[in-house]
């Protein structure tokens, strides 16, 4: 029960700050290359008890109410439900030395940072994909999809795990 | 049979991705022609409400720029009203009502939501249909043309602005008969489009207005749109490639009028009609 209430309260935190604060950032020249995505956080933290069908119910819930605010026609949506199509298979792999079968939610102080890190560059870099791709819409546009995939992946990972160590406690064992 | 049903069985996740990626496809579907339902967009009731909350404290940061605009508004239209002018003669400045009936009406509304970072931006009002607001109205500031109404709610409307890639209407220079496509391209700048297809052998100089024709009964003939920054001709055809800046500054929007057009009705009756033939 506490913890649906605390994942609520995340959840609407993470959209009011992605669409008034994270979308209102002028980066210049940078804004067609770079999207700043930081209310995924949300699908990367989430707990890995829950069966992955709920997870894809979540994310799509999310992705929908980001496309509601930013006028996106449906493409958050959808990402957000490919990085939860790819989540389950990242997971297994990572799950190996470490059980994770307890976490609650997956924060950088429940992993290693260096395993972290590589979690959240390859699921960002799939959204992001899945996302300029559905954006341009075109095979050609190619190189320019995997340039912004590139940029976009590397400055959300930086904001999400920084952001992370300043938001999250250290859980005391 | 069995086989296939444990087939089914193992790749169950994937189907149900699927399916969920066809109820987004759907929904866009939906959202995307204009009569439906409109689910997906800010002018729904819930984001639009947010938007109206950051905008009543946001607007305060612009009150300065608001307020020299809106003066500079009224000193214009001080300078243009009827008692400014000395009568020359009666039969000449006595306006006949009978022939004049009004075709435009503009009513005024406020921006409660902007964007200039992407290739489709769209701005949100806080009028809809409890106002008679309607989809393929105009919006238009005291400088210029501003972009036309896509979808209304029954408090807010999205706006389509001409700072968005799908965004094209017909303009034609102040003093000129020629007619262009005004559009936005992906390699413009903010406040800076593009006017193609104007055959070359039309002199065209920087510094030159550009207004709307009209045709289309979204604008009234004659709102601004722009100034000539840039001419260059077109490769490979007989047309030149226009620059603009537009009169509108998109980074600092706050008051607008929605443009009612009383004939469109039967503007559309006609050309449907022609249509039918």
């Amino acid at each position: 029960m506490n913890s649906i209430l605390a994942n609520s309260l995340r959840f609407i935190g993470l959209v009011l700050i992605q669409v008034f604060v994270i979308n209102q950032i002028d980066l210049g020249f940078l804004n067609s290359y770079i999207s700043l995505s930081v209310y995924v956080s949300f699908l990367l933290t989430f707990s890995t008890k829950l069966p992955k069908y709920i997870t894809m119910l979540v994310a799509l819930g999310l992705g929908l109410c980001i496309d509601m605010f930013l006028n996106t026609e449906g493409i958050h949506a959808s990402s957000c439900l490919f990085l939860a199509l790819v989540r389950p298979l990242l997971l297994r792999r990572i799950q190996t030395t470490n059980p994770l079968e307890n976490v609650q939610e997956l924060t950088v102080y429940t992993e290693d940072i260096q395993k972290y890190a590589l979690y959240c560059v390859m699921l960002l870099g799939a959204f992001f994909f899945w996302l300029f791709l559905l954006e341009e819409f075109s095979i050609l546009a190619l190189p320019l999809i995997l340039l912004k995939t590139i940029l976009s992946t590397i400055f959300t990972t930086l904001l999400i795990i920084v952001g992370q160590y300043l938001l999250y406690r250290k859980p005391k064992n | 049979m069995k086989n296939l049903l444990l087939f089914f069985n193992k790749i169950r996740f994937l189907l149900f991705f699927i399916v969920l990626q066809m109820f987004v496809f759907f929904l866009v579907q939906r959202n995307s022609s204009f009569q439906q339902a409109q689910i997906l967009n800010s002018s729904a009731s819930v984001s639009g409400w947010l938007f109206q909350q950051k905008n009543a404290v946001f607007q305060y940061f612009n009150l300065r720029k608001e307020n020299e605009a809106l003066s500079e508004q009224n000193a214009q239209l001080k300078q243009e009203a009827f008692f400014n002018y000395s009568i020359v003669s009666k039969d000449l400045i006595q306006i006949d009502k009978q022939y004049y009936s009004q075709q435009y009406l503009f009513q005024p509304a406020v921006v409660i939501q902007n964007s200039t970072s992407r290739e489709k931006n769209i701005l949100t009002l806080d009028v809809g249909t409890t106002k008679q607001t309607q989809p393929e109205m105009g919006v238009v500031n005291a400088n210029g043309i501003v972009g036309f109404v896509r979808n209304v709610s029954d408090h807010y409307s999205s706006v389509m602005s001409l700072m968005n890639v799908e965004f094209k209407i017909p303009v034609k220079p102040l003093n000129d008969s020629c007619v262009g496509t005004l559009q936005w391209l992906p390699t413009d700048k903010i406040n800076e489009m593009t006017v193609k297809g104007i055959p070359s052998y039309f002199s065209i100089n920087k510094g030159d207005t550009i207004i709307t024709q009209g045709g289309s009964g979204i604008f009234p003939q004659g709102e601004i749109v722009g100034v000539v920054t840039k001419k260059t001709p077109e490769p490979g055809s007989k047309n030149q490639v226009v620059k603009i800046k537009t009169a509108v500054d998109f980074y600092a929007i706050h008051h607008v009028f929605v443009v009612t057009n009383l004939y469109k009705t039967e503007l559309d009756s006609v050309i449907q009609s022609f249509g039918q033939q």
